[in-house]
């Protein structure tokens, strides 16, 4: 069947609908990276062998990421008439337990988390039960607990509550609306929505959005192109993983729209190596969404086409940068080139091109579903919308957020529980970012706000550091991390960063000398102003931002030789 | 190169349509054989009409090609959660474990195991991965 309307899509919904909301008892188990890593698998092939031992017939499903990331491996009951009960660490060994309390209609009270009594779609609720409130109070509520109040899922909204590999739920949660809607709209008109929605790029840069469709509309040239840049290669952040993994298609649909906007009949979804999972499920969701129509010649009767292919990354962190992923989507090495020409204007086989990241591309559906005046009320004064946060480091509770722009970083840190020792600092924006000491707690989250503070929203990544770690560690493993990285191209970034990274080490191992800051600030300003790309002038970021909050540890090292925080070992005074 | 390799980079480059998509070929061999010959370069080299020095720059670039093969890989995740965690120490303690190809991950996106590692396309924890090591020697 293709979608040519509204009428197939509410079919489909109906569909979709009765699977997110069966009739009969359904199992799901979470089976995103952070599931699987903690042997998500174990526990599904234990809960088949359960249930075909116990009650063949009931439905074992999986899900992605429900941000719960510390309660992984996660396992949800849905029955019908019942709120949905969802089980936390559950190992193999209570396996048999959960399936025998679920036929019977019981819960194992050890295991649950939480229950959940209605889901949320885009614009309604649906309950699970009729009984609200349901009795079972000894279980608190998914919609009451603190760390679900504080914060506003947009675009996690169906992360870990849909089965990733199956469009119908995505559907059934209100999915594709939004691409219908569009396809009704004049292009200029979705631009001007996007542009006053006051949407910034999520990939770091935070660049206005709609400015850059605007100038990528403008350009002259009738063949364009769209990328969707899915390089997340900073360490530490897993957040788009997750997205890719838990929901792909609210990225396509995204991806469609601005293609339709721009004029663009051919795109690629650029996904880092080394995320195969990430990348079986895009691949999956393209191929469904094409067997809807939703993709491919004249979508939904529109007399639009569009194709999208997927283009595996090869590992190299430098080709986030939208010049050196465009090179290596040619099938070139990804060395950044100068700018401008800007891609806008010349990107890919030199016609004009949009980049944007999945994060970004996710939230279009959202502002073209509800409307920019919706959208522009949620955040801070310049970042509007929310901000998926992948909350990590010492947190007493890592896992996957998302939170209006303009909330408080204490607030964020609250989320998570708190640091798991004496709060330090927090690492904001992966290396390229910087570290905000915690008396800049009360900062909101945001663009300009971060960048003011000397660090960097980048495109989310939060790492907790507490007293435990030491800063001049931190840096040098950041800058090492650099050193890799850096393409070799230009010689400020290339030369530069080794030169860093030396100096650090010999301030971590009890060879620093006095001077050494100095000559180091003396090294990184040059290097901000001479490297020819953001990495290499970002490389030095992690030293100037720890150097202006953390100063008397640098000193420590080199004039008491000693690490106080006891990371750094050789060579150091006890 | 035997036959049959030549059989299977005939059946990439067929299906690639003789494309200029270099990487994408190329990954396509990494992918069926876990590394890329000598051999395969020189051969798609010449059938690409493409200079053996340009594939070589290209796998020599990208961290996804191998030169070499290694029948059991494992991945350790070298990202900031990790490194907070103790994923140095847990690098040099499977570094010298033996018998794997080692390689270090640029965060493998599940933070809430770290410090973590990926042994032979599956994610683990640490010390899982440490035990399933020992086992398999």
């Amino acid at each position: 069947m293709k979608i040519r309307g509204e009428r197939e899509l509410r079919t489909i919904r109906e569909k979709g609908t009765k699977l997110l909301y069966p009739s009969e008892l359904k199992i799901t188990i979470g089976e995103a990276s952070c599931g699987l890593s903690r042997g998500a698998r174990i526990v599904e092939e234990g809960i088949r062998e359960e249930v075909k031992r116990q009650k063949p017939g009931i439905k074992v499903g999986t899900v992605g990421c429900n941000g719960f990331c510390s309660q992984e491996p996660i396992v949800e009951v849905i029955a019908p008439g019942k709120p949905k009960i969802t089980y936390g660490r559950v190992t193999r060994e209570r396996v048999k337990e959960l399936v025998q309390a679920a036929i019977r209609g019981e819960v194992v009270k050890d295991l649950v988390v939480f229950r959940t009594d209605y889901g949320d779609m885009l614009d309604e609720r649906i309950p699970y039960t009729e009984q609200v409130p349901y009795p079972l109070k000894e279980v608190t509520e998914y919609h009451t607990l603190p760390t679900i109040k504080k914060q506003q899922r947009y675009i996690l909204r169906n992360s870990g509550v849909i089965d990733p590999e199956n469009i119908e739920e995505y559907i059934a949660r209100g999915g594709y609306s939004s691409l219908l809607k569009a396809l009704t709209m004049k292009p200029k008109d979705i631009i001007k929505q996007v542009k006053e929605a006051g949407l910034r790029g999520r990939g770091g840069g935070g660049f206005p959005t709609g400015i850059k469709w605007e100038a990528c509309f403008s350009a002259k040239g009738k063949e364009k192109y769209i990328i969707c840049n899915g390089s997340e290669g900073e360490p530490g952040i897993g957040m788009h993983r997750s997205l890719l993994e838990s929901d792909p298609h609210s990225i396509i649909e995204g991806i469609i729209i601005a293609a339709y906007a721009l004029g663009a009949h051919e795109g690629y979804f650029y996904i880092r190596d080394g995320y195969p999972l990430a990348i079986k499920r895009v691949k999956k969701a393209i191929e469904e969404a094409s067997a809807l129509g939703l993709l491919g010649e004249n979508i939904c009767n529109s007399a639009f086409n569009f194709t999208l292919k997927v283009k595996r990354g090869g590992g190299v962190f430098v080709c986030g940068e939208e010049t050196a992923l465009i090179a290596a989507i040619e099938g070139r090495v990804g060395e950044p080139r100068q700018r401008p020409p800007f891609p806008v204007e010349s990107g890919l086989w030199g016609k004009p091109t949009v980049i944007n990241n999945l994060e970004t591309m996710a939230n279009v559906p959202l502002i073209i579903s509800k409307g920019s005046e919706w959208y522009k009320k949620m955040g801070s004064k310049t970042s509007k919308g929310t901000k998926v946060i992948s909350l990590t480091g010492n947190i007493k509770n890592p896992g996957l957020i998302e939170v209006p722009m303009g909330t408080p970083l204490r607030e964020i840190i609250e989320i998570g529980g708190g640091a798991a020792g004496k709060l330090k600092a927090i690492q904001t924006g992966g290396p390229s970012g910087g570290v905000l000491p915690a008396s800049y707690l009360d900062l909101p989250l945001g663009f300009d706000e971060l960048k003011q503070a000397g660090s960097m929203l980048g495109s989310g990544g939060m790492v907790v550091i507490d007293e435990g770690n030491c800063m001049v560690d931190l840096t040098r493993y950041f800058t090492a991390f650099f050193e890799d990285e850096s393409c070799g191209k230009c010689v400020p970034c290339r030369e530069g960063v080794t030169k860093m990274r030396e100096i650090l080490d010999e301030i971590a191992t009890g060879k620093g000398e006095e001077g050494d800051l100095a000559y180091l600030e003396h090294l990184a300003h040059p290097m901000q102003d001479g490297a020819a790309c953001a990495l290499g002038k970002t490389s030095v970021a992690p030293f100037l931002s720890t150097l202006k909050h953390f100063r008397k540890e640098y000193e420590a090292h080199i004039k008491e030789k000693k690490c106080p925080s006891g990371v750094c070992k050789e060579g150091m005074m006890k | 190169m035997d036959a049959e390799e030549k059989r299977v980079l005939e059946l990439i480059l067929k299906k690639q349509k003789g494309s200029a998509d270099l990487l994408g070929v190329l990954q396509e061999v990494e992918g069926k054989y876990g590394h890329v010959t000598r051999e395969a370069l020189s051969y798609l080299s010449e059938k690409l009409e493409v200079p053996l020095s340009t594939l070589y720059h290209l796998v020599t670039f990208y961290r996804c090609f191998h030169l070499e093969p290694a029948e059991k890989v494992v991945k350790v995740c070298v990202g900031t959660t990790c490194h907070l965690k103790g994923g140095k120490a847990l690098y040099q303690q499977v570094e010298g474990a033996g018998g794997y190809r080692v390689e270090k991950a640029r965060c493998l996106g599940c933070c809430n195991t770290a410090p973590a590692l990926e042994l032979d396309g599956e994610l683990m924890s640490g010390d899982a991965g440490r035990e399933r090591m020992k086992g398999a020697r």
